[in-house]
């Protein structure tokens, strides 16, 4: 490669250091992440890595990883900030005594009272962190706009405390197994990645990396059989996750062979639905 | 670099990728930041920044690929010294490899030298691209291939053998499994050499003519814009799978609606609120809203002509099921055949709606459409069940094969219905040439609607829900 691309794989061989085979894409993407100070948006099928490759990320930056989870109904008290009511009451019941009426020389809006959810946490980290916002599309669209600020600014405003700046600037993940589509304002504000499946090379490798003791042609077999049930008329097709469980499976299993008898005891691990199986089967007659 | 930048974002506009402002500023500034020297890095930030939907990917590597075709590769005065028997060799070297740099150098050279394609000369690529297939001799590429990975197998294979005695029985077992395979693995190297050739042969007609002559006449589409009826396997494939996300937005969209519209005052709950004002009512409250659930009745044409858009139609609909009253579907061809329950049986299984099926009673006679009489059954049989609050939904290209069109039954269904809507899949055009009496049908439908795309339809939906609330 020529010299100004050592940056992509610089990002490449620290990914890999944390246990992630990424393709150039996925290394121009985080590298270009960190150089616009953009968050990336991960999109893609389940169990292709995308939780992975922050957690990754973090691993080879070395920095610390905060992980948001979104689900339908989450608010800004469970994902940004919330005051700490118990505190509070504690502080003005001992001002009691004190005859003062100014709430605000009991202080109860300080940072002490603050409790910090994932995001603002991640925005007053004191060292640089790794934040990683999962499954953003069960998000109801309204609680979107909470990330907004945050995505584009990195800053929280608190109506009574004022602008919380980041000090270090996280990098942000965002994951989505495009259930619905995000809105505009959302995506506008991030580098998209998409992630499929893997080239079948690239996926014997990430077996290889992963479940070491396993036979080196057994690792390529697996990639192909998984390859080919892609192709078939699934309903849930098999996963980097899932081919992964599986060459742990035949590895307990003490297996060197990839045998019919073994594949048609095994294909659970690999296919969660009784209709896939049965497919499968017939796909790959045995 | 800027400049190319520009027109490739016009370019992504044209085909109604929406690129905004912002977007297109953010690219210029990668582009400040990064090398360009690898254009594969290049066209991964590009694609990063300015397309931000998984559908849109693959246009925006066609148009990318356009856009970029003048560029130089390295390499490509060492290959263009090579004899033809050489240049096979590499070929065959390369083939199932990852090599895509040499893959695509080697495409190119193949097709400058077979390809046949003349400056200025307009010959279809289609041509260039057989030409460079036959020369490049895949068959028998594939045929090396595979005794290659049969002799790599059996190598390992006598390897294993050494380590015990069951070895030969599991081998003799898994052999089909491990033929399939090798099969599999080298269609696939093949398909990728095909897929190299015909990105060469793009990106000769684009030194040739210009990039955006030779998009123009390479029909990059979204999902969403398909025309339905003349789709092709794959185009469907990738409209079926467009289909999840633009539920979920009509869904939403549905549910915005009742949020929006105006509601009914309630005296009850306004006076309560009073009670804090001494009685006196200072706030109004309304009546929680009521989602709009219009009751559906579709009838769909199933005849053959028509099916494929049907099915969409029908995949739709009871999608969004949930979002409505009622859904009844039947479908008919000169017959008529109530199928409510196979569609939503279908759609619980996760399965298509087979078109045959579903057209399996609907035909009483010979398998031709006839409107005058499927209209006035439906009439006869059926209307008296409609009642102010449903949409009749006619799914069809009204042509009635010159017979009775019988639109005197579609007034009378019109009468018992609230409304009467006509999805017509044919061009505006062909309306009412030939045996197509859409003209006498339209005097009753609340609308008569030309609907060929996902997209199309996906706006009907949407209208129906802002009329019924």
């Amino acid at each position: 490669m020529t010299e100004p691309s050592a940056p992509i794989d610089h990002v490449l061989a620290g990914l890999r250091g944390a246990g992630y085979l990424a393709d150039a894409t996925t290394g121009t993407v985080v590298h270009l992440a960190t150089e616009l100070r953009k968050p990336v948006l991960v999109e893609g099928p389940a169990g292709t890595g995308k939780t992975q490759l922050a957690k990754s990320a973090a691993l080879a930056a070395g920095k610390r990883l905060i992980r948001l989870q979104c689900y339908e109904g989450l608010d800004e008290s469970k994902a940004i900030y919330e005051w700490d009511y118990r505190r509070q009451l504690l502080q003005l019941q001992l001002h009691q005594g004190t005859s003062t009426t100014n709430l605000d020389a009991a202080g109860v809006f300080g940072e002490e009272f603050l409790l910090s959810r994932p995001l603002l946490a991640a925005i007053r980290s004191a060292d640089p962190v790794v934040l990683l916002i999962d499954e953003v599309d069960r998000l109801d669209i309204e609680s979107e706009a909470l990330l907004l600020e945050v995505l584009s600014e990195y800053q929280v405003s608190i109506p009574e405390l004022g602008t919380v700046t980041a000090t270090h600037i996280p990098q942000v993940f965002l994951t989505s197994n495009n259930s619905r589509d995000l809105s505009e304002a959302l995506k506008r504000r991030c580098l998209f990645l998409h992630l499929g499946y893997p080239s079948q090379q690239r996926e014997a490798e990430i077996v290889r990396l992963h479940v070491p003791e396993l036979a080196g042609h057994l690792a390529s077999e697996i990639a192909g059989l998984v390859a080919l049930l892609r192709k078939a008329d699934l309903k849930k097709p098999p996963s980097i996750a899932e081919s992964l469980d599986w060459a742990r499976t035949l590895l307990t299993l003490g297996a060197t062979d990839l045998t019919d008898d073994l594949i048609r005891q095994t294909l659970s691990v690999l296919l969660k639905y009784e209709r896939d199986i049965d497919t499968a089967v017939a796909e790959l007659r045995i | 670099m800027q400049g190319m930048l520009a027109g490739l974002v016009d370019e992504l506009r044209s085909v109604g990728i929406a690129v905004s402002v912002g977007e297109h500023l953010d690219a210029a500034r990668a582009l400040s930041v990064m090398s360009l020297q690898d254009k594969e890095v290049v066209g991964g930030a590009l694609q990063c920044l300015l397309v931000k939907n998984a559908e849109e990917l693959e246009a925006f590597d066609l148009i990318f690929d356009l856009y970029t075709a003048g560029t130089a590769q390295v390499g490509a005065e060492l290959v263009s010294a090579m004899s033809d028997a050489e240049l096979r060799d590499t070929l065959r070297a390369v083939v199932g490899s990852d090599d895509a740099q040499v893959r695509r150098l080697l495409a190119d050279e193949y097709v400058r030298r077979f390809g046949g394609l003349e400056p200025g000369r307009p010959v279809a690529g289609v041509f260039a691209l057989i030409y460079a297939e036959a020369a490049a001799g895949l068959d028998s590429i594939r045929a090396e291939l595979l005794a290659d990975l049969v002799a790599l197998a059996d190598g390992s294979g006598l390897g294993g053998g050494g380590g015990g005695g069951s070895s030969g029985g599991g081998s003799g077992g898994s052999g089909a499994l491990a033929g399939r395979l090798r099969d599999d693995r080298a269609d696939r190297a093949i398909e990728a050499i095909r897929a190299d050739l015909r990105a060469a042969v793009r990106r000769a007609l684009v030194a040739d003519r210009g990039a955006r002559a030779v998009r123009a006449t390479m029909w990059v589409r979204l999902a969403e814009d398909i025309d339905i009826v003349t789709a092709s396997a794959a185009e469907v494939t990738a409209m079926t799978e467009a289909i999840g996300p633009l539920v979920q937005r009509l869904t939403h969209v549905l549910a915005q609606l009742a949020v929006h519209r105006k509601r009914k005052l309630s005296i009850r709950r306004t006076l309560q609120r009073s009670m804090g004002t001494g009685g006196v009512p200072f706030r109004l409250a309304t009546e929680p809203a009521r989602p709009p659930r219009p009751e559906i009745v579709v009838l769909c044409d199933m005849s053959g002509s028509v099916a494929a858009f049907s099915r969409f139609t029908l995949d739709l609909l009871v999608a969004l099921d949930s979002r409505l009253s009622r859904l009844r579907v039947f479908s008919f061809v000169d017959g008529l055949a109530d199928i409510t329950t196979m569609v939503r049986d279908a759609r619980a299984e996760g399965r298509r709606i087979d078109p045959r099926e579903a057209a399996g009673g609907a035909i009483r006679l010979n398998g031709s459409s006839d409107y005058g009489w499927v209209l006035r059954e439906f009439a006869a049989t059926r209307a008296h069940q409609l009642s102010r609050r449903s949409v009749v939904l006619v799914v069809g290209d009204a042509r009635t094969n010159y017979g009775d069109p019988a639109e005197s039954a579609l007034a009378e269904i019109a009468d018992w219905a609230g409304q009467v809507y006509w999805l017509n899949p044919e061009p505006r055009r062909y309306w009412n040439d030939g045996d197509s009496v859409i003209g006498k049908y339209a005097p009753w439908c609340g609308q008569v609607r030309e609907c060929r795309t996902l997209r199309q339809i996906a706006d009907f939906v949407q209208s129906l829900a802002t009329a019924a609330s």
